[in-house]
């Protein structure tokens, strides 16, 4: 079954006279429970679909299909709501709140959502244990190295319980160790938990972990192949 | 609501340095502005009370031909003299008054020449009603002479070269106007605040000028005192409905139009000082607020991403706004206060600038005094300044697209 599906995506930018086709003409699924890597050299539009996809920018033309709902035609609020209820993002950069407390940035997405504080307590500390944060979980972001500032976006982007996330180029900040570490967690969470994931990257090591490889070049996909595992 | 308020709380500590810039300014701005204001006022207010308690008194009656024409003979009728005396015994309202005998002089000695009013006053009731028996810069107040005593102001006392023990030449028309010249006993040099009012009168006693005018006990002013300032009208009004047409009662306000003025001005400029000050102080928040919003542009694109609706974001780069002007504002506040009480009891003396005020009339030793409503005008004004300033950096966080904040460098 598929969870997500874009018709004849187009983004296109304008720069001075001519047109930039971040993405071109895309129609792409993905199945509940994949776990997919977008590849394609620097440019090639893998930020732009996620953005698309993640209904964190409009795109010219074409749909995009999130369990029956074309998100292209929410608006304002309702699509944020949609987002925080649906989706979990992953950003290159980490993007924690500085202010807070691991706990308390993995807790802010349940917290717009209303969730009662005890089940908001249980489902953090189970989060944080299960990227291996159990211990520092009081701590600011400034407190802790990347890969594990990292590891609390995604403790923070599952919180709400998403059908998926979306991961836009989550290693790339990272050294080895910490790559390996996030990408096991993120594996097992995919296994365990039946977490759809789509994330973009550069990077060897993450695309032999996934199950599903779509390659993007000049914002068309050139290639789009399954792992049998 | 509750993690918003937190976050925006956290936020205000997150640049210290800049918080506490802002911190610095706002206490500052609010400190001087405010004691500013008090000095201001305390002058306003002992300039007020010293022409209060010397010139004008809470009101005064003249005769109504007097105040046409200030001559000896239109002095109050003696009939009438008996029955205001009578009203004024019986009011309850009415404190205190004293009977003057006023007529022109001049004055001269080898070191000059002024012209001035030579007043007559019946020593006991006069203290009763003004104060000038305590603003003594040197002498005694007619307790030690026995021989024509003169009471003379400071400033002519300085122009004229007088001092305690001197004599002094007035001269003046008698009843039949035939000219008197005769010497006075410098007793004591007073010091009303005001050279002006100094320069322009004498003070002797009732009876050595009755006796030198061949009068007896001719009238021209009674000035009153109430238990309240505020008495002055209606006392005033009693007076000129009774006897109305004979004499003319005026209040200090009426006495002294400019003073009166000058306390409704004064409402009008600390209204436009404190404006300016907190209008500065504003925007430097709001520029701080500015800088703040574009640093954290991908940080707000991300809590936009993850569902932190735009009105939840417009509220907290608010309450942010409203936190870093309000932390600072109770301590400006505090230290206004404090240096008001302080200065407002020990007094602050502007000794170099002293002789020119003194010119003007105001004392040198300033009382700096502020009014409860003042505090309560400056605070109105922070918390309106602080949420105007704080409307715009909100808004520029809204136009942000998720998007392009996230990927924003
Ligand atoms: N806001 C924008 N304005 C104009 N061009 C843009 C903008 N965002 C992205 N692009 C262009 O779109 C193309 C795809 O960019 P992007 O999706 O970021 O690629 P990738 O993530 O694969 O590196 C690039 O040529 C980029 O320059
Ligand atoms: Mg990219």
């Amino acid at each position: 079954m598929s969870v997500i599906k874009t018709e004849n995506l187009r983004k296109t930018y304008h720069q001075g006279d001519y047109e930039i086709h971040a993405v071109d003409d895309v129609s792409v699924e993905f199945e509940q429970g994949e776990f997919t890597a977008v590849v394609g050299p620097s440019g090639s539009g893998k930020t732009t679909l996620l953005n698309a996809i993640g209904g964190l920018d409009e795109p010219t033309s074409g749909k995009v299909i999130i369990n029956n709902t074309d998100i292209t035609q929410l608006k304002g609020n309702q699509l944020i709501d949609f987002r925080m209820n649906n989706i979990g993002f992953v950003f290159q950069a980490y993007n924690l709140i500085p202010v807070l407390t691991a706990k308390e940035n993995v807790g802010f997405v349940m917290l717009l959502q209303g969730r009662p504080e005890s089940e908001r307590e249980s489902r953090v500390e189970e989060l944080l244990a299960a990227v291996g944060l159990g211990e520092i979980m009081n701590k600011r972001p400034n407190q802790m190295s990347g890969g594990q500032q990292q590891r609390v976006a995604v403790a923070r982007a599952l919180a709400p319980k998403p059908q998926f996330i979306l991961a836009d180029e989550p290693t790339a900040n990272l050294d080895s160790v910490s790559t390996s570490n996030l990408l096991d967690i993120m594996a097992r969470l995919n296994k365990e938990e039946g977490i759809t994931f789509i994330f973009s990257t550069h990077d060897q090591r993450v695309i032999d972990r996934a199950s599903r490889v779509i390659t993007m070049e000049d914002g068309k996909i050139i290639s789009d192949e399954r792992k049998v595992q | 609501m509750k993690t918003i308020i937190k976050i925006a709380w956290r936020n205000v500590w997150r640049n210290r340095l800049r918080s506490f810039v802002v911190f610095a300014s706002v206490m500052l701005g609010v400190w001087a502005g405010l004691f500013t204001v008090s000095l201001t006022l305390g002058m306003m207010d002992q300039q007020k009370r010293s022409i209060v308690q010397t010139q004008t008194s809470h009101l005064k009656v003249h005769s109504s031909r007097y105040m046409k024409d200030e001559k000896l003979i239109n002095h109050i009728p003696d009939d009438t003299l008996e029955l205001l005396e009578n009203q004024l015994k019986n009011d309850s309202r009415v404190v205190a008054y004293t009977e003057r005998t006023i007529i022109d002089g001049t004055v001269n000695n080898a070191h000059g020449f002024a012209n001035l009013k030579i007043v007559g006053i019946d020593p006991e009731m006069e203290k009763t009603v003004t104060t000038i028996y305590e603003r003594l810069d040197s002498g005694t107040y007619f307790s030690e002479f026995k021989n024509r005593p003169v009471l003379v102001g400071k400033s002519l006392a300085d122009d004229l070269k007088l001092d305690v023990g001197k004599s002094l030449n007035l001269n003046f028309m008698d009843k039949d106007t035939n000219a008197v010249g005769i010497g006075f006993k410098v007793e004591g040099v007073f010091n009303s605040g005001n050279g002006t009012f100094d320069k322009q009168q004498v003070f002797v006693r009732q009876n050595d000028l009755n006796e030198l005018l061949q009068t007896n006990h001719f009238i021209h002013e009674i000035a009153i005192i109430c238990t309240d300032i505020k008495e002055a009208e209606p006392v005033r009004d009693e007076i000129n409905s009774k006897l109305g047409g004979s004499v003319e009662a005026r209040t200090w306000a009426q006495l002294s139009p400019q003073l009166a003025y000058s306390d409704e001005m004064m409402t009008v400029a600390i209204f436009i000082i404190l404006g300016i000050i907190i209008f500065a102080l504003a925007f430097g928040i709001l520029n701080t607020m500015l800088m703040a919003v574009l640093e954290r542009k991908r940080e707000l694109g991300m809590l936009l991403c993850v569902g932190m609706n735009k009105r939840k974001v417009f509220f907290m780069i608010m309450i942010e706004t409203i936190f870093l002007s309000f932390v600072a504002a109770p301590l400006g506040l505090l230290l206004s206060w404090i240096t008001v009480t302080y200065f407002g009891s020990a007094g602050i003396n502007l000794m170099d600038v002293g002789d020119a005020m003194y010119q003007f009339g105001y004392d040198a030793l300033v009382y700096p005094k502020l009014y409860p409503y003042v505090y309560f005008m400056v605070s109105t004004m922070i918390i309106g300044a602080a949420i105007i300033s704080s409307i715009i950096p909100a808004r520029r966080a809204l136009k942000y697209n998720p998007a392009e904040a996230v990927r924003a460098l």
